[in-house]
């Protein structure tokens, strides 16, 4: 059609100006309005022939023309207007306006929806992260901000045994990190819409905007302010709410708007299942903590004329209570100590552990002698309801310990089925005592051995369970540590005092184990002085 | 240092004196003086401890002194470390825990680490040595510390501190790295995930102060570069066996000799895992320099030509050995 001449027909121009769904507007080289199509009537009401462009009363317009832009965006008269100028022959020109408000409100609603679910896939993958209540509640007030609001603030009740008073914990953006106080039921009281959300009333989350929260302060930082906009929200979750969370923006920011408040409300949600996870974990571990404190082997205390060092792996994950154990009495004229493994893995061992160490605690005030003592053990393990079924038994090595007046120490030894010590000579040498007898728990008619052993200053006593010859690792094949790398580690550290010994034990057999898994281990050293 | 503390080349002298001597009375009674003169007890723990404990470390290498003696020395300056920490007052910020990559086992700069840390004012859980990542993770969602502060000493342990950088970000808690284990100012921390890096006990605590962002630091950890990682870190016991037939060491030195090797084919995967050749390279050196005081340095030529050629299905991997390779035979 390009050079092909029209018919110069005024009316079918303006019948066909008229029919474009654009507005289209005409201007002189001067700049003056010379036309407009009926949809530029309907869009941009204000120019008519005759009005100067760069002075006209449609903003954006206007100040396109006076720069020499070709382009304009703007909001007129409740619609979304995007212009694009053209030069026409003889220094003339033409606005091409489209209404775009429907194209605008789509990639609107696209971004804000893309942007809210990438919101909410980082607060699912964050608050996933952590089982502790702490960790978890701080990541409930950092990751609002900024994205939903200026401050972050969770009040929740801290489980028992904590008192039952309200806590907060806070983040403001600009902060290093969330900071945490206690509010007092007052304060709580005193902020609108607060004891509900933390009571869980799903009341619809209302924004209070400008209201009165003085009280509300306490909890803000100091230099915030008077809050914009606070938008309260319970954290319900399955056991009841775990909390509140206050989002606050500053007064220049817009307030919440009908998505924002649904968003809110869904991070509240999350924030509170996530606490009330973290919150039944944390009452099992505490659970498994206390158990575990009673399992684990003791400090040993310090006995004058001697020291003392022990060494303890688990071989289980998480819990690090096992089978092996060992324990130290003082007495009169030295100290009883005890080292054993009761045969099996995991829970069902260390509650026999548990069981074992507790005759043991109690007998030895009746009977310190190793051998009876041993006997005494045993009959009451076979004893205890149930033993029978069980079939479990304990390897034990059971010892008094007697300053001698030269300094050394006497060290008389029962036996129950136990890897045979080892004297560490100051010298050098390397002596195992075989001490014998057979496992306590097994058998009513057990026969128990019983040695002495002297200890000059110097002089070191290693007593270990299987788990330190047993571990199976090396760096090619896979081959148990054995009882010729145990007496090689200790020759090379003889003269070593028991902590740094068996310190360097655990060493080699870690490194031996490379990562493997292994069985509890277990040492006690003692050394004369 | 605090300003009224003197803590000079004679002090470090009759410290080292002491631990020589095994003396844990004189090094005890040496370190609480020096606080009741003025000292703090990080500038004592920095200052003197573990610049004492460096020495001993330089004193094992050149072969001056035995394990055993290396030992004696370090368990004195531990029982200074719990003397001195048994002074410090009551905690006013959260929780940190301190822990041991797994299978390193020099404690010692940890705990000096731990008590500037407590000193500070943070309430400080030591894990102890060589702990295993299961370990600190379920010790993690027990107690949702702010930060891990780990510390690895030698780069071979690289590998296994980035399965423990990765388990804590798993947890939700950022790490804090340590040791000279992290390269030269701590460049592989971050290609491991951590969020920062500290040469000293006093630059745990300035970083602690300052923001941690947990969003930026949990989380996975950035990926290998190489896509060869895995493949390597799956070979490594057949690796070490391969060049362990290759040298065919006398029986009685086999073993040290296996565990030399695998060091090295750890260091090997570390250096792949962060991308960067100067960690094999400089691994080869020290150990070269173990070797030397040891009397068989020939070896690492054999076991570094030995494992090249049996990665030569990697280009990148075996380029990284050649390059170690050159740096021995130069030097």
């Amino acid at each position: 059609m390009a050079g092909v001449a029209l018919p110069a027909d005024d009316r079918l121009a303006r019948e066909l100006l008229d029919g474009l769904a654009e507005a289209v507007v005409t201007i002189d080289p001067a700049g003056v309005v010379t036309l407009v199509n009926a949809m530029a009537a309907e869009l941009l009401p204000e120019l008519t022939p005759g009005v100067v462009l760069a002075g006209c009363r449609v903003p954006a317009l206007a100040e396109a023309a006076r720069d020499g832009a070709d382009t304009f965006e703007t909001e007129h008269l409740g619609r979304r207007l995007r212009g694009l100028r053209r030069g026409l022959a003889g220094e003339r020109g033409a606005w091409y306006v489209r209404d775009v408000t429907e194209e605008h409100a789509r990639t609107d609603a696209l971004l804000t929806e893309r942007s809210r679910t990438a919101f909410l896939a980082q607060a699912g993958s964050r608050l996933g992260l952590s089982l502790h209540r702490d960790q978890t509640l701080r990541a409930a007030v950092a990751l609002p901000v900024p994205y939903l609001a200026d401050v972050a603030v969770v009040v929740h009740r801290p489980p028992p045994p904590a008192e039952d008073e309200p806590h907060w914990i806070r983040y403001a953006t600009g902060d290093a990190g969330p900071i945490t106080g206690v509010a007092g039921w007052r304060t709580v009281e005193s902020v609108p819409g607060l004891v509900e959300a933390l009571d869980g009333d799903l009341t619809a989350p209302s924004p209070w905007l400008d209201a009165e929260l003085a009280d509300l302060a306490e909890v803000l930082p100091a230099d915030f302010g008077r809050p914009g906009t606070v938008l309260i929200s319970p954290m319900p979750s399955a056991g009841g709410p775990a909390g509140a969370l206050v989002l606050a923006r500053r007064p220049d920011r817009a307030g919440f708007d009908q998505r924002e408040i649904a968003l809110a409300r869904e991070f509240a949600g999350r924030a509170g299942a996530a606490l009330a996870a973290a919150e039944l974990y944390g009452e099992q571990t505490h659970l498994a903590r206390v158990l575990q404190n009673s399992l684990l082997p003791p400090e040993l205390p310090r006995l004058p004329g001697m020291t003392l060092a022990g060494g303890y792996r688990a071989a289980g994950d998480s819990l690090r209570i096992g089978g092996d154990f060992y324990d130290l009495f003082p007495t009169g004229d030295g100290g009883l100590f005890a080292l054993g493994d009761v045969c099996g893995k995991g829970v069902g061992a260390a509650v026999l552990t548990g069981r074992v160490r507790q005759s043991l605690q109690t007998l030895r005030l009746v009977e310190q002698r190793p051998r009876e003592l041993m006997e005494l053990l045993n009959r009451a393990l076979l004893d205890a309801p149930g033993a029978a079924a069980r079939a479990q038994f304990t390897t034990l090595l059971l010892g008094t310990l007697s300053r001698q007046p030269d300094g050394g120490l006497l060290v008389r030894m029962a036996g129950g089925g136990h890897p045979a010590p080892l004297v560490i000579r100051a010298g050098g040498g390397i002596d195992a005592v075989r001490v014998g007898g057979m496992p306590v728990g097994a058998l009513t008619a057990a026969r128990f051995a019983e040695v002495e052993v002297r200890l000059a200053p110097g002089d070191l006593l290693l007593a270990y369970t299987d788990g330190v010859t047993e571990a199976r690792g090396g760096p090619t094949e896979p081959a148990m540590f054995g009882d010729d790398r145990l007496r090689q580690a200790l020759a090379s550290g003889a003269g070593l005092p028991p902590a740094a010994l068996v310190d360097r034990v655990l060493q080699l057999v870690d490194e031996w184990l490379d990562g493997q898994p292994h069985d509890d281990i277990a040492m006690l050293a003692v050394a004369a002085a | 240092m605090s300003p009224s503390c003197r803590i000079g080349p004679e002090t470090l002298a009759a410290y080292l004196d002491h631990l020589d001597r095994a003396d844990r009375v004189g090094a005890v009674a040496l370190a609480r003086d020096l606080v009741a003169g003025g000292c703090s007890v990080a500038d004592v723990l920095v200052d003197l401890v573990a610049v004492a404990q460096r020495e001993i470390g330089r004193r094992w290498l050149t072969g001056s002194w035995s394990v055993a003696q290396e030992h004696a020395a370090t368990h004195v300056s531990e029982l200074v470390v719990d003397a001195l920490g048994a002074s410090v007052g009551a905690p006013r910020h959260g929780l940190v825990v301190v822990a041991c990559v797994e299978g390193e086992w020099h404690a010692l700069a940890a705990r000096i680490v731990s008590e500037v840390v407590r000193a500070a004012g943070w309430r400080v859980t030591f894990l102890g040595a060589s702990v295993p990542a299961r370990h600190l993770v379920s010790y993690l969602h027990q107690t949702g510390p702010e930060a891990v502060l780990l510390s690895c000493v030698q780069p071979n342990r690289l590998v296994r501190a980035a399965r423990m950088v990765e388990a804590s970000r798993a947890a939700g808690v950022p790490v804090l790295a340590g040791g000279p284990g992290f390269g030269p100012e701590g460049r592989w921390a971050t290609a491991i995930g951590a969020a920062a890096w500290g040469a000293s006990a006093r630059d745990a605590v300035r970083l602690l102060a300052g923001p941690l962002p947990a969003g930026t630091h949990t989380g996975p950890p950035p990926p290998p570069e190489d896509d060869a990682y895995v493949a390597v870190l799956h070979r490594r016991r057949e690796l070490v066996r391969l060049a362990l037939g290759a040298v065919d060491p006398p029986p009685e030195s086999v073993e040290d000799v296996a565990s030399g090797i695998a060091h090295l084919v750890d260091a090997l995967v570390a250096a792949v895992r962060v991308d960067d050749d100067r960690l094999l390279r400089d691994f080869v050196r020290w150990q070269e320099e173990a070797l030397t005081a040891r009397g068989g340095r020939r070896l690492l030529d054999d076991v570094l030509a030995t494992l090249e050629a049996a990665l030569t299905e990697y280009p990148r991997v075996a380029a990284r050995l050649r390059t170690a390779r050159a740096a021995v035979t130069a030097g």
